[in-house]
């Protein structure tokens, strides 16, 4: 049987949801304590695109808060370009960027 | 001190209420297709009102501070008025989870000043709920009983159990209790319990259906009203302040219902800890053999606790998963345990 999930994708294609910045500032606070760098939203007349950074704190955590954004924001659907990347710093690397980006610019 | 510092006492996420969640009876008019306690209108299996009485004052002077009643159907009790006045006249808060179905003008002035939020169970739409339910009058017969309760001022809200097949309705259930002026919808991930064994084994939402609901709950709380909760715990909160889950700090004489919490009484008289169907090796015992303050006193919590510590042990490590039903996890974690011990 399907998903619920994947009823609620195609509910809010057709129903036109697009992202909301207070959405997905709760979201991100909800993965962690984490520092965030910058981000940009844009879209008119209801954001539709986020591009944000963030530090985290070794290895385990990248690949936990990777991890916990995939879950939550991978499967939203948006049907457009989208995608987390990671930046290490330092040799060896003990903090990692994270670039996340839903929707396309 | 443990590095959490002294903020949390509570073993479990219920926000620092010492819960007791009762059982009265198994009696229902329903026979959910989830009902975790196997509870139907062919069930006798209850709890006699004095006992109940007793345990709720008994809980009272362990520092619980909210009775909650559920069942079966708490309706078909009838001792409800009594428990609730007894806890009341202790200083609780009270909540009852019902059906809806059987909530006539009559009983919403019973209850009225009784019970401080009314729970109704819901589970999506009309369609959704009567399947569940196995009756095709029990959306209708529930809604139609609304608006007198409305009117009357009682608070009331919705209990939505979320599946692994039905996260997409609900927002149809925040904008029905919109509607009809509910305070709230609580939304309660599916227990492999009772009759869902059987019925919904393949059911129980996994990780990606808790964050799709953790989603539709921002969501749907940025349209005003009513007030949404979602019973998980995230990876975060079980990183930042594990004291919350795991009472590192209580002291040795402090009242058991100022740390652990529920304590739950069920319909055989016997009180577990957090959740109904606790396995009986970490059960407190029955209150058919002693009052709940012995008990208490004669209870050894250290088995709890140390299964409480392997459960985020093992949700706080590299792998654990980003959203999780705590009680859920400590419940599987409490049976493996005890399936050890057997085999050994």
């Amino acid at each position: 049987m399907e998903r619920g999930s994947a009823r609620l994708l195609d509910d809010w294609k057709n129903g036109g949801f697009v992202l909301e910045e207070r959405l997905i500032e709760r979201l991100l606070k909800s993965t962690g304590s984490l520092v965030i760098d910058s981000w940009y939203i844009k879209g008119q007349p209801r954001p539709d695109w986020l591009h944000t950074s963030f530090d985290v704190d070794g290895v385990e955590q990248c690949g936990t808060v990777v991890k916990d954004i995939a879950a939550t924001l991978g499967g939203l659907g948006l049907g457009r370009a989208g995608g987390i990347r990671v930046f290490p710093k330092g040799i060896p690397a003990d903090v990692f960027t994270i670039e996340l980006q839903v929707g396309a610019p | 001190m443990s590095p959490a510092g002294t903020a949390g006492r509570v073993v479990g996420p219920t926000g620092g209420h010492g819960i007791l969640q009762v059982h009265p009876t198994r009696r229902c008019n329903l026979r959910c297709r989830h009902c975790y306690s196997s509870s139907g209108p062919d069930v006798a299996q209850s709890v006699p009102v004095d006992v109940v009485r007793q345990v709720v004052d008994d809980a009272a002077g362990l520092g619980c501070t909210v009775l909650g009643v559920s069942g079966g159907e708490p309706l078909l009790y009838p001792g409800l008025g009594t428990v609730l006045r007894s806890a009341r006249g202790a200083g609780m808060t009270t909540t009852v989870t019902t059906n809806g179905m059987l909530l006539t003008p009559r009983r919403v002035d019973e209850l009225a000043g009784q019970v401080d939020v009314l729970a109704i169970s819901l589970d999506g739409s009309p369609e959704s709920h009567a399947a569940m339910r196995g009756d095709p009058r029990a959306f209708s017969r529930m809604a139609g009983r609304l608006s007198y309760l409305a009117a009357s001022g009682t608070t009331f809200g919705f209990v939505f159990t979320l599946t692994q097949r039905n996260v997409h309705e609900l927002d149809w259930v925040v904008r029905f209790a919109r509607e009809v002026g509910a305070g709230l919808v609580q939304v309660h991930p599916l227990e492999a319990e009772g009759y869902a064994v059987d019925n919904l084994a393949d059911d129980v939402p996994d990780v990606v259906e808790l964050a799709f609901a953790a989603v539709e709950v921002l969501r749907t709380a940025d349209g005003g009203g009513p007030y949404l909760q979602i019973d998980v715990a995230s990876r975060h909160d079980l990183l930042a302040d594990p004291a919350r889950f795991l009472a590192l700090e209580h002291a040795p004489d402090a009242p058991l219902g100022t740390w652990l919490t529920p304590l739950v009484l069920e319909a055989d008289g016997t009180v577990v800890p957090l959740t109904y169907g606790f396995p009986r090796p970490f059960a407190l015992g029955s209150v058919h053999d002693a009052p709940l303050r012995t008990l208490a006193a004669r209870w050894d919590p250290d088995p709890l606790l140390s299964v409480a510590r392997r459960t985020h042990a093992r949700l706080a490590g590299p792998q654990g998963p980003a959203l999780t039903n705590w009680y859920t996890e400590v419940l599987a974690t409490a049976r493996a345990r005890r399936l050890s011990l057997t085999v050994a």
